[in-house]
């Protein structure tokens, strides 16, 4: 069963007199308990797919259905809804709030959901950063964590509403090897014990290893898995 | 919704200082706008609990005899200030008088004003007090003015009793018109001075108001001016004047009178009758062109002239009370013709109305009921003819409408007792508009605060949401809806604006407490007239002092609208991609 199904996406960005076209008739699709990678250069057009496959950007053309939704044809209320429900976002930069700890950037989805009593919410954040290996770290605010730190608190904030889907845009670019491949290791665990389906960008080889499926992209166009 | 707040608190938290300077700047403005209400609110206070009550009365009932300006009294009519303070909103009723009158001492004369002052029980120890600090002495004490054992003790204004060459102790004279038009010369004695809190009260002459009525020939029984005092003034000044209007519904006015021919008495009952061109004619066709109605002239039934022996031309005692004095009021009238009187008006002598008036001035009051009947049966004929008990004026909507009325007294358009209604709005125009102003420069002080407020909300949120424009993307990938992020930013802006306002409102309590413990001189002051015992005075009222709190938040959260909904509309992708 696919969790998302791309047909024909095309993605044009308007630059100043010109026309840059991100992506050209992309077809594949994302099978449930995926985990995918998505590979290839610099301006390939990795993160337009994965920012439409995310909700947080529109296709030009195409049809992209995502848990069976037609998001081209969703308004941008129920396009933040279905991000808030069934899609989690890890970031290259992390983007963790940073006013907020790190117990309170895992629950903060939670609470924009607004279904869980506060105590469950604590619990479950709790239960997330133990699982990502950060506990200790409570408490702490992001600009005191190192840069695996906040990738940790990051998985566990995009994995707290349960998601159908992770969509995680060069995850590891900012870490050093050593980091990258625990954050890499955590996300394949995650995907094997929750069957969370994960879907990581990366141009960097050496991470496909940790992929069960890799697509490859080049000029906006799939280059084959 | 609690989530959002708390994530707002937090944000603000996060540029320290930037929030610390704008927030200083909005409680500064609060600090100004509440101080400058709370002052306004006091000086509104003392103008209209202290000054307008002195001046023109929140509402006033204005009265003269006959349409005498000077004459300052309605006779046999004292009954209504009891019924007037009865009214709902009515906290005082002061009867006042003010009369002109030249003051001469040992060298030198001057013009003052003869003010009577209510020191009998009725006024308590705050009014007492009022009354000195309006007037601070120099010497002696108001109390003073119930001294028996000096003839009439007045107070003067220290510059008219240097001018006058007058000290404490010394006796001097006054010239004035008695409520009777009577110039009266009275013999006073100088039991205190005060220093005048400015030029306008330099000018009172005050005796006790006991002594002042019998200076100016007025009983218990006349009813001078009225100058009310009401709970919330500028709302029931003019409601409270409205309902004394309707008290004051003229009707007709009869006197029971003793007619004399030599020998021959008839008892009898006289109304008046007007005498101008017009009335004049209609007369004219009622009795005959023998004697035109003018003058001292009666009109009698056939009856009456038949028992009395007299003849169209003879003339007639007419004998219509008792003086104040005791003497028996008389007077000469010729019978100007015979009139045939309506069923219920057969023993109803008509009498010239000025004439009519005037005995009804002087005499002791008594009850006219029996009277009035036969002059009621008359109007049937009569109607707008006969004579009314008292005028009353229009009620008066603009200080031109008053300054008209005046001109009319004074030009005796009536010869009949005056009464008009006034409110301060219509005599203390200038006070009103001076509070006016005063509200003014607080608009003005909170247009000035929005334009803080506005540039600086405007500009701090505008730098907040290009700094924060990459998280406004990752908050909304995470699932925040637009309207949430624009709520975020106007709770980031409201709270900001609470918190100053707070601050705002405490550091202007403060300085109304430093400014209220400092004492102003009030001697050649201008301004004195609106210090309580030297001090300024600010009353901070809760609903307003709340009402400027939530305006200074209304006016953030409305200058943050415009920065809030465009961060609203971010595209979450474009957001993610800032700085990128």
């Amino acid at each position: 069963m696919n969790i998302v199904e791309i047909r024909d996406l095309v993605k044009n960005y308007p630059l100043g007199n010109t026309t840059v076209h991100a992506l050209r008739g992309v077809s594949m699709d994302i099978a449930q308990g995926a985990l995918m990678s998505v590979v290839g250069p610099s301006g390939s057009g990795k993160t337009t797919l994965l920012n439409i496959v995310g909700c947080v950007d529109s296709a030009t053309s195409g049809s992209v259905k995502v848990g069976g939704s037609e998001t081209t044809s969703l308004s941008d209320r129920e396009l933040t809804f279905l991000r808030l429900r069934k899609i989690g976002f890890i970031f290259q930069t992390f983007n963790l709030v940073p006013v907020l700890t790190a117990l309170e950037n895992v629950e903060f989805p939670l609470l924009l959901q607004g279904t869980l009593p506060k105590a469950k919410v604590r619990e479950k954040a709790r239960q997330l950063l133990e699982a990502v290996g950060i506990l200790g770290h409570e408490q702490h605010k992001p600009a005191e964590l190192s840069g695996g730190q906040r990738q940790r608190v990051a998985i566990a904030r995009a994995l707290v509403t349960d998601p159908d889907l992770v969509l995680a845009d060069e995850p590891t670019a900012n870490l050093d090897s050593e980091t990258g491949d625990s954050i890499l290791r955590l996300m394949q665990t995650m995907n094997q014990e929750r069957g969370t389906t994960f879907v990581f960008s990366t141009h960097d080889p050496q991470v496909l290893r940790y992929a069960k499926d890799v697509v490859r992209i080049h000029d906006g166009q799939l280059a084959g898995g | 919704m609690k989530t959002l707040l708390y994530f707002a608190f937090r944000n603000l938290m996060r540029q320290k200082r930037r929030a610390l300077l704008l927030g200083s700047a909005m409680a500064l403005g609060t600090c100004f706008l509440v101080l400058a209400s709370s002052f306004v609110a006091g000086i509104s206070q003392t103008l209209f609990d202290r000054v307008m009550t002195y001046v023109a009365g929140h509402t006033s009932v204005i009265v003269c005899d006959r349409g005498f300006m000077y004459r300052t009294a309605m006779r046999g009519e004292a009954g209504f200030k009891e019924r007037i303070a009865k009214l709902p909103h009515v906290k005082k009723v002061d009867e006042t008088i003010g009369i002109m009158s030249r003051i001469v001492g040992p060298t030198k004369g001057d013009n003052g004003i003869l003010i009577g002052t209510d020191m009998d029980a009725q006024m308590s120890q705050a009014e007492l007090r009022d009354l000195e600090d309006n007037f601070p002495m120099v010497s002696g004490a108001f109390k003073d003015l119930t001294r028996t054992d000096v003839p009439n003790p007045a107070i003067l204004s220290k510059g008219k009793a240097q001018y006058l060459g007058l000290k404490s102790g010394d006796g001097f004279s006054a010239r004035f018109q008695d409520s009777r038009g009577r110039m009266q010369v009275g013999k006073f004695t100088l039991v205190g001075i005060f220093q005048p809190s400015n030029a306008f009260m330099e000018a009172p002459f005050f005796v006790s108001m006991r002594h002042a009525k019998q200076l100016l020939d007025m009983d218990s029984t006349d009813l001078p001016y009225l100058y009310l005092t009401l709970e919330n003034p500028t709302v029931n000044a003019k409601i409270v004047a409205d309902t004394i209007f309707k008290m004051f519904e003229p009707g007709l006015a009869a006197l029971p009178v003793r007619l004399e021919n030599g020998k021959s008495v008839v008892t009898a009952v006289a109304a008046g009758v007007k005498a101008d061109s017009a009335a004049r004619s209609r007369m004219a066709s009622y009795l005959g062109a023998g004697i035109p109605w003018k003058g001292d002239v009666v009109a009698l039934p056939e009856r009456m002239a038949l028992e009395l022996g007299v003849k169209v031309g003879d003339t007639v005692r007419v004998v219509s009370g008792i003086s104040r004095g005791g003497d028996t009021i008389s007077d000469r009238a010729v019978l100007a013709g015979i009139w045939q009187p309506p069923a219920g008006a057969e023993g109803l002598v008509l009498w010239e109305e000025d004439a009519f008036q005037s005995s009804r001035s002087f005499r002791r009051s008594q009850s006219l009921d029996s009277g009035l009947a036969q002059a009621k049966a008359a109007s049937s004929l009569l109607d707008t003819l006969l004579s009314p008990n008292w005028v009353r004026m229009n009620r008066a909507l603009t200080t031109d409408d008053v300054r008209d009325q005046m001109r009319q007294i004074g030009a005796r358009s009536w010869k009949a007792p005056v009464v008009a209604v006034r409110t301060m709005y219509e005599t203390g125009e200038q006070i009103i508009k001076l509070a006016d102003a005063l509200n003014l420069i607080t608009l003005v002080a909170v247009l000035i605060l929005f334009l803080v407020v506005l540039t600086g909300v405007v500009n701090a949120l505008r730098m907040t949401v290009r700094e924060r424009t990459r998280e406004i993307g990752t908050l909304r990938s995470l699932g925040m809806q637009a309207s949430q992020v624009r709520t975020l930013f106007l709770m980031e802006a409201g709270l900001l604006s609470f918190l100053s306002a707070l601050a705002g409102t405490a550091l202007a309590l403060a300085a109304m407490f430093g400014l209220s413990q400092l004492t102003f001189p009030i001697e050649g002051n201008p301004l004195s007239m609106l210090l309580v015992r030297g001090h300024l005075v600010f009353v901070p009222e809760v609903l307003a002092t709340l009402g400027q709190i939530l305006l200074v938040i209304a006016m953030a959260v409305v200058a943050a609208w415009n920065p809030a909904s465009q961060a609203a509309k971010l595209s979450p992708a474009n957001a993610l991609r800032h700085h990128e």
